[in-house]
């Protein structure tokens, strides 16, 4: 069978002040009609590059080689006519999950229909008609279709983008790490729809991503790209279950850390933190307007939670369910509006004013983004310092003493070479290692991450997450992950807390929730994670509905118009209490445990 | 509807504003070191008829008692006697007025539109190319250029030197042309003396437009709508007619409110130089004049209109970008 | 609060600003386009500096010809290479004086301004919440009032002298810095490096001076040197519709003079030259705007 794209010997430089780039060195592969083949790496190796490349979407000034032939075609070669009437006709593709790939004025119906018309002549009725079906082919109905691209969620954004993918039905669709940045729920949406719309419309794919289980469940075929270079291909089956290089073998791996020598009986351990009924609500409205009648959103709504030394609970839920809310009310970059959080003994919340000093040496936070949680003008030596010239008296020889301890215990090694460099010259992984050095300096008895690892490639977020639990074994410090990525927390965490809409909504051991999950939402979250074992073939549950969000709550239990088992009146109109029990569960109906065996989540 | 309560809120703002102006001029002007009224005759002055003089101006009276019969009178529409015209400043200003707009207005217009259409030329050749240097640093130096300076050496060549178009005035005075109203503009005597005026505002305005557009729009053909838009095989007329023409015209209207100051400065001047008989001039003289309700006419009429472009400018960009007015 | 490291906040911040300072001046020397500028704006500070001895009879000396009588309205020549004024005054001289005034007036009013600026941006960014409304409000106020009209009443209410040039300038111009800092500064309130060192106990002081204040620096410095060429724009128009101290002489000033002397159609050399100096200048600083820019884009495509 000829292939639909066949690529020989691609490479792409870049000139560049400090001598020519090379993106993509010697690439070669071809797709044939109706596969899937997945172009997969972490940041850096050359996935995106090599797919712009194809579509001959590089800037000018880079240099590219090789052969790419479409459908016959040279593509390198065909004149500007030839090549604009096979793109979008034939050759379509789906960017990654961007505000800026929508034109932001212009209604998403009628970019569609613009498209439409540019390749058929068509009135304009008939191009926004087409429009309007395939936004509704991607779950987008005639009442949201005529949105501008800021009112869409991300999630819409991206299918509204597949639809235009698909509308003119081409025959190869380059996918751009279509999912990147998106929550697992949808995530798994958007996947079913790309399946769907492969099986429908006979659509050959390529796929470009970093996410394993997204190319597992997909794929036909994967290359794993590094620095621009294939170093294994084949069939996704061979490649996922017995792979031959031992970075693919790094990127497969997420097998539990191991645990230290600790004894994890939890009821002799002291308790380090202690949230009890706390909220935190948000102010909207700006200017003037905020000031007449300000409207609270509950961003934590009655959230009670408890970790002992040395536990790590891990907070999982989609983007905006409260969970870096509840991170921001503990360090006071939020308020506690009720309830008291106690460390130690320190309290707060109540009516008292809030001892902040004290607290600040207890409690310490990893953020997010590497690359802004460091001031660019300090060393790493001054950034780890600042907490203790912050707040404590101490000698020079003490300062430094702390700080190269701290360093040391982050696993920077040698600590005394990393401590004169500056941000600029430390990689994402040496950044958030700095982060929590500066963390631990103060020795506090609470670490709190949030999303410490999404930003890293996957073997480094290993690493760190690694490094976190031997903080937990070692140090006895209690540490509260936030993330999105249950694979995070199942590495890591003891226990594992899951938030709808500001509540939780289950809590319990970690290996429980994630093999018996009760909470309807719960298993949902657990069953939308791709996996990347191509044999496993895991049961679907597409959650109907847009994610929530705080701004109108649904009345009764939150999760009700998106349950599949929820039942009339009790659901709509009463709020389920989380029960009390060691695996907690607040739903009026849960799942029972299945017989063993049964699980998805088991293999 | 959205619009409509977006353009209620920034009327409001706009009155807000002005309800700031007003007692900020009213104070401005008590800050005149001795008795305004000596200004009208000089300080020699008989005291009785002094005292005469204070309480036809109102000077008399408390403080708070002067601002709210100021502020009476303003809601009236009525800005004062001229001391050096003896007539009602709200009068003469509303002549003057209109002799600026016949200059300003078709500036301002010309500017923005040649201004923007260049800028565009100038980002759609940016590859180095001869085109976009040349209106990039025409531009700059545009920019850097005083207009005293353009009017002053435009006026020595075209109208002293080579004699192509008259020196100062709207119209030649005795040629039987009203100087003022709607029939001045089927007077080519009128034309003649609008060109150059006209030419060197509309050169000192357009180069901040066009290095907006300029930018803007190069940011805008960088943007990942505009790379899917050429994978989408349009062409690149198509693109940067429906796409990119729009997103990038919003950084030129922003631009607005920052430049109406650039333009009241440019119109005092240019006024100045060709004898223009408009508000601009009228400030200078009344300077010179010693006439403060004049000058207190002319400032709170300009900053009043200056809030209300800015308001309708405001408007404007919410219509053109939806993020603004469906937040 | 003083630790055992010498950083007291006021040497922090004195110290940034200087290491800002230096920092910005390299950066710029870098492009061929600062170089340019900084080459300018350097001889134009030299003339100011060197006036005395350049044009040691001062402004307004009166120069008389070989044959006795006063040198007046003399075009551009080896001796005059301005040429000369209706009362025969030595253009050049004047222009070389001018400079001194110009500058000088200009130099304070610019850093009047950046201060203000520099200032307000800071706390409206920084507390926020009312602060920032009402300061906001103000500044929106101080963009409705155009300058000219304002200066003019000014002059007109205190009457002609410098530091009414100079408050003129700064009661309005202060609003550009002063938006620029406060966008600069909320956005990096919402960096989490300054989340963290609020998290690591750091007061509210210690978070503005050590941590936002010399990351807003070089950008209220290179804010501060576009102020320059705005506030020598000002200055010369306010003085050429007269609105300058009787005897100051600046650019403006000369050109005031060469429209007022009812002679200028036959000397075109009069307005010329102060206006060239006045064009170059601010041709030079807003350079320096430019190669700032475009360091700008090398540093973001050095982040991506």
């Amino acid at each position: 069978m000829t292939p639909i794209l066949d690529v020989r010997g691609l490479r792409v430089v870049f000139p560049s002040r400090t001598g020519p780039v090379r993106p993509i060195r010697d690439l070669s592969f071809s797709i044939a009609p109706g596969e899937v083949l997945g172009l997969i790496g972490e940041s850096g190796s050359g996935k995106t590059t090599a797919a712009k490349a194809i579509l001959r979407l590089l800037p000018p000034v880079a240099q590219v080689s090789g052969q790419v032939t479409f459908e016959g075609a040279d593509l390198a070669t065909v004149p500007d006519r030839m090549l604009r009437r096979l793109r979008w006709e034939r050759l379509a593709l789906v960017p990654q999950a961007a505000m800026n790939s929508l034109d932001p004025v212009q209604p998403v119906d009628q970019q569609i229909a613009e498209v439409v018309r540019a390749h058929r002549g068509m009135s304009r009725k008939e191009a926004v008609a087409l429009a309007r079906e395939a936004l509704d082919r991607m779950g987008i109905r005639a009442d949201r279709s005529g949105g501008y691209p800021h009112q869409y969620s991300g999630g819409m954004r991206q299918r509204a983008l597949i639809a235009m993918a698909t509308v003119l039905q081409p025959a190869l669709l380059i996918a751009d790490e279509p999912t990147t940045g998106l929550d697992v729920v949808v995530q798994d949406r958007i996947m079913a729809l790309l399946a769907d719309a492969k099986r429908e419309l006979g659509l050959s794919m390529l796929l470009v991503t970093h996410d394993l289980g997204v190319a597992g469940e997909i794929c036909d075929r994967v290359i794993v790209l590094k620095d621009g270079e294939d170093i294994e291909s084949g069939p996704v089956g061979t490649v996922f279950r017995a792979p031959r290089h031992p970075y693919t073998r790094g990127l497969l791996n997420d097998e539990p850390v191991h645990r230290g020598p600790r004894a994890r009986d939890g009821e002799q351990t002291p308790t380090a933190v202690c949230l009890d009924r706390v909220h935190v609500r948000y102010t909207t409205g700006r200017g003037l307007a905020a000031l007449r009648r300000p409207r609270h959103i509950a961003a934590v709504d009655d959230v009670s939670m408890l970790v002992r030394e040395g536990e790590i609970l891990g907070l999982a839920g989609e983007s905006g369910c409260g969970k870096s809310s509840v991170v921001s009310a503990l360090v006071g970059l939020a308020d506690i509006a009720a309830g008291t959080v106690q460390v130690g003994d320190i309290k707060l919340g109540g009516d008292r004013k809030p001892d902040w000093r004290a607290l600040r040496s207890r409690v310490q936070l990893v953020f997010q983004d590497p690359y802004q949680s460091l001031n660019p003008r300090l060393t790493v030596h001054r950034e780890v310092a600042e907490p203790l010239l912050a707040q404590l008296r101490l000698t020079g020889d003490e300062v430094h003493r702390r700080v190269i301890a701290a360093l040391e215990a982050a696993e920077l090694k040698p600590a005394e070479r990393y401590a004169s460099r500056r941000p600029h010259e430390l990689s994402g992984g040496e950044r958030q290692r700095v982060a929590i050095a500066r963390a631990l300096v103060l020795q506090p008895r609470v670490l709190l991450a949030d999303e410490p690892v999404s930003m890293l490639d996957r073997t480094t977020g290993g690493e760190i997450v690694s490094l976190l639990r031997r903080l937990a074994d070692d140090l006895g410090v209690a540490v509260i992950l936030v993330s999105h990525d249950l694979s995070v927390l199942r590495q890591i965490c003891d226990r594992i807390a899951v938030m709808y809409l500001g509540r939780v909504i289950e809590t319990g051991p970690a290996h429980e929730i994630l093999s018996y999950p009760r909470h309807p939402y719960t298993r949902a979250l657990i069953d939308a994670v791709p996996t990347s074992d191509p044999t496993v073939r895991r049961a679907r549950v597409l959650l109907p509905g847009e994610p929530p969000s705080a701004l109108d709550r649904p009345d009764g239990c939150a999760f009700h118009d998106r349950c599949l088992v929820a039942r009339q009146t009790r659901c709509h109109q009463d709020v389920p209490p989380l029960s009390i029990e060691r695996h907690a569960v607040a739903c009026w109906y849960p799942l029972d445990k299945p017989a063993a065996g049964e699980s998805m989540s088991d293999k | 509807m959205t619009l409509l309560r977006f353009s209620m809120r920034r009327v409001g703002r706009m009155v807000a504003t002005i309800v700031i102006l007003v007692p900020l001029t009213f104070m401005l002007f008590r800050a005149v070191p001795g008795d305004p009224s000596a200004a009208v005759v000089g300080p020699d002055l008989d005291p009785s008829i002094a005292a005469l003089l204070r309480e036809r101006y109102g000077v008399d009276q408390p403080i708070g008692v002067q601002f709210i019969r100021y502020v009476a009178n303003l809601a009236r529409g009525d800005l004062g006697i001229s001391f050096h015209y003896k007539q009602s400043v709200g009068d003469i200003l509303l002549n003057k007025l209109f002799n600026t707009a016949v200059l300003a207005v078709p500036a301002i217009v010309l500017a923005l539109v040649l201004g923007s259409a260049l800028g565009a030329v100038a980002a759609a050749t940016s590859r180095r190319g001869v085109t976009d240097a040349v209106l990039r640093n025409g531009a700059f130096v545009g920019r850097a250029t005083p207009i005293f300076w353009t009017a002053t050496l435009a006026l020595l060549l075209f109208s002293y030197r080579l004699n192509w178009v008259p020196s100062i005035g709207m119209t030649t005075p005795g040629k039987g042309v009203v100087n003022a109203g709607l029939g001045m503009f089927a007077s080519p005597d009128f034309w003649w003396h609008l060109a150059l005026p006209l030419l060197v505002m509309t050169l000192y305005f357009m180069p901040e437009p066009l290095l907006t557009m300029r930018t803007s729009m190069a940011d805008v053909l960088r943007e990942d709508f505009i790379a899917l838009g050429r994978a989408q095989g349009l062409s690149p007329a198509r693109i940067i007619y429906r796409h990119a023409a729009r997103n990038a015209l919003l950084p030129v209207v922003t631009l607005m409110p920052a430049l109406t100051g650039t333009i009241i400065g440019g119109q005092v001047i240019v006024e100045t130089i060709f004898s223009w008989p408009g508000m601009g001039r009228a400030i200078v003289d009344a300077v010179n004049n010693f006439d403060y309700p004049m000058m207190q006419g002319v400032f709170l009429l300009t900053a009043v209109m200056a809030v209300v472009v800015n308001g309708v400018i405001d408007v404007l960009y919410a219509y053109l970008d939806p993020r603004v007015r469906l937040a | 609060m003083t630790g055992p490291y010498p950083l007291t906040k006021h040497r922090i911040w004195q110290g940034k600003i200087i290491a800002g300072g230096r920092q910005v001046g390299r950066d710029l020397w870098s492009t061929p386009s600062g170089r340019a500028a900084i080459a300018i704006i350097g001889v134009f500070i030299l003339t100011a500096l060197l006036a005395p001895v350049i044009a040691p009879h001062g402004p307004l000396a009166r120069v008389r010809a070989a044959d006795g009588g006063l040198a007046r309205l003399l075009p551009p020549g080896p001796a005059h290479p301005f040429g000369t004024t209706n009362f025969g005054r030595d253009i050049f001289d004047q222009v070389a004086w001018g400079t001194r005034r110009t500058l000088s007036v200009a130099g304070v009013a610019a850093l009047a301004t950046a201060l203000i600026g520099l200032n307000v941006g800071l706390i409206a960014g920084y507390l926020g919440g009312k602060v920032d409304s009402v300061l906001m409000r103000i500044a929106d106020t101080a963009y409705a009032v155009p300058f000219l009209p304002l200066a003019i009443v000014l002059v007109g209410i205190l009457g002609r002298s410098d530091v009414v040039l100079v408050l003129a300038i700064a009661v309005l111009f202060w609003r550009t810095t002063a938006r620029v800092v406060r966008a600069q500064v909320l956005s990096l309130k919402e960096r989490s490096f300054v989340k963290a060192a609020v998290v690591s106990g750091a007061s509210r002081r210690r978070v503005l001076y050590v941590h936002i204040a010399p990351n807003v620096a070089s950008l209220a410095i290179l804010y501060g040197m576009l102020l320059v060429a705005e506030a020598v724009l000002a200055e010369a128009g306010l003085s050429f519709l007269g609105m300058a101290p009787t005897n100051a002489v600046s650019w403006g000033t000369i050109m005031f003079d060469a429209f007022t002397s009812q002679e200028m159609h036959r000397a075109w050399w009069w307005p010329l030259f102060p206006g060239l100096a006045i064009m170059l200048f601010v041709f030079a600083v807003s350079l320096l705007g430019r190669a700032h820019e475009s360091l700008q884009r090398r540093h973001l495509e050095v982040q991506s």
